[in-house]
């Protein structure tokens, strides 16, 4: 029951704004519009071109739930006004909260910011849609990635509970992502050992591999044992350091 | 000038309160941006052309697009955050005290870890004179002109989007759709794209004037002149353009009060 109100409110708080981000919508998908027009320059041949719009549309999309979470899940701006006290004696968790909190965000984003932006894809750039067995594991991979996402920004919320100000620490996370995650350029264009190792690392779990699964040309069950992975390391981790954090919090403000 | 002087000093002790975080902000946000050309350099290791251009010629336009920008943010937060100063009120501050209104939105914070992104504008500029096999000193000459006009171009535009917020009050997500989004396609050939989309980053968000065009014309894929002045003219039209919307919003500007 919390964990549904928690994230109704947060899906509500996002609706508030909805003209404004029909507009934002737009503006992201002109960023995957960009990258599609690249890779139709350098590909000129159909088929191949066509595969790698769907694959760089498909990645716009999953962004939303994906990348583009909220900064530090919620946390930096809970630890500057000092309401993080408040989720100290709730009686669930500060990582089981913020998890259903973060989930309503996502679930807002996914039905208006990634289905709008895939559509769109679907219209202008005939972007592929996918054989339905395809889609239903691109679905759960999809979900995969939302926890590892989840994860590595809520370690970044656990560096602004330690060291107060996270925007450091959020730009070293966008930095690895835009880099690792393989949102326009997939991992065989990698020059070296990044060419074999970016595929296993917990960045590209959250976009390449959902989109190559969207594609049919990578085996659903070896992606979900790399995100199951992940998704197992990452959360212990996140859980042994907030407990730990936990107990030296500094409330500032209120 | 006095006052200019202690308020960038001031900015500057404000931001170095959190050091780790200062210095940290500084390098990702310039590694963050030169990812993108990291990405565009693993592709064109396969593919030596995209749209008639080099990696070098990309590399080119895309730190005078990068330095330009990079040099907008140290100065532009208060643009950038503008709507901000309108829903909080703070902009009736502002009105009555006695410096002109943009120089005190250029002041209000000087972002001083944005220069990480200047550095890393240079540092794929002299990557890609790397990849020229012949250039002088008549080129850099030119180089460092379209930086100046990029920085200039960048401002105007992002004056104006601040000011379309007199209407809007909230303006930031337009200004992703706008600016952020225009900017990046700015930042490769505008060959790429179909008449419309270039259409578009010519006479209505000018940005393929920046690089593009001047940048086309010297490596000889247009000999027409206007393409060398394009950022020149685009200034003259952007100008009067961001005086009178302005001039107009702060005519129409009622507080909103808090």
């Amino acid at each position: 029951m919390y964990a549904l109100a928690l994230s109704m409110m947060a899906f509500r708080r996002n609706k508030a704004y909805f003209f404004n981000h029909a507009i934002n919508t737009v503006g992201s998908f002109f960023f995957g519009y960009i990258y599609a027009m690249i890779w139709k320059a350098i590909l000129q041949d159909d088929s191949e071109a066509n595969r790698m719009v769907t694959y760089v549309l498909v990645n716009q999309s999953i962004l939303w739930v994906t990348m583009f979470l909220p900064s530090g899940c919620f946390l930096p701006k809970k630890v500057r006004e000092g309401s993080i006290a408040f989720d100290m004696i709730r009686p669930y968790s500060l990582m089981a909260g913020s998890i259903f909190e973060v989930f309503g965000h996502a679930l807002y984003n996914f039905l208006f910011r990634s289905v709008p932006i895939f559509l769109l894809g679907v219209l202008f750039l005939g972007v592929q849609l996918p054989l339905p067995l395809n889609a239903v594991f691109f679905a759960i991979c999809a979900f995969h990635a939302f926890l590892i996402s989840f994860f590595l920004n809520y370690f970044v919320g656990l560096w602004a509970i330690r060291f107060l100000s996270h925007i450091g620490a959020h730009t070293f996370y966008l930095f690895l992502i835009n880099l690792l995650g393989g949102s326009y350029v997939p991992a065989e264009y990698y020059p070296g050992f990044l060419r074999y190792a970016m595929p296993y690392l917990p960045f590209a779990a959250t976009i390449y591999l959902p989109a190559q699964v969207y594609l049919g040309l990578e085996s659903p069950g070896r992606a979900m044992i790399i995100q199951g992975f992940w998704i197992l390391v990452l959360g212990l981790l996140a859980w042994v350091m907030t407990k730990k954090l936990i107990r030296r919090i500094e409330i500032q403000g209120g | 000038m006095q006052i200019i002087l202690s308020l960038i000093g001031i900015s500057w002790k404000m931001q170095r309160e959190y050091r780790a975080n200062f210095w940290m902000e500084m390098v990702f946000n310039g590694l963050m941006m030169a990812s993108d050309f990291f990405l565009l350099y693993f592709v064109m290791r396969a593919f030596p052309i995209i749209g008639g251009w080099s990696i070098g010629e990309i590399a080119l336009l895309f730190s005078i697009m990068e330095v330009g920008y990079g040099a907008y943010r140290i100065f532009g937060e208060g643009v950038h955050r503008f709507e901000e100063l309108l829903l909080t009120g703070r902009f009736d501050g502002l009105m009555v005290r006695p410096m002109g209104l943009i120089p005190q939105l250029l002041l209000q914070k000087v972002d001083w870890k944005r220069m990480g992104n200047i550095f890393e504008g240079f540092a794929v500029g002299a990557f890609g004179l790397s990849q020229i096999p012949d250039w002088d000193i008549s080129f850099l000459g030119l180089y460092v002109v379209l930086i100046i006009a990029s920085i200039i171009i960048n401002f105007l535009i992002n004056l104006i989007l601040a000011a379309v917020a007199f209407w809007t009050i909230k303006n930031s997500d337009l200004t992703v759709l706008a600016f952020y989004a225009t900017r990046t396609a700015a930042s490769y050939p505008a060959s790429i794209y179909p008449s419309v989309i270039r259409y578009l980053l010519t006479f209505v968000i000018p940005l393929a004037t920046v690089g593009y065009y001047p940048m086309a014309f010297h490596f000889g894929k247009t000999d027409s002149l206007i393409a060398l002045f394009a950022p020149w003219f685009a200034i003259c039209g952007l100008i009067p353009v961001c005086l009178g919307i302005w001039k107009l919003g702060i005519r129409r500007y009622a507080s909103t009060g808090t």
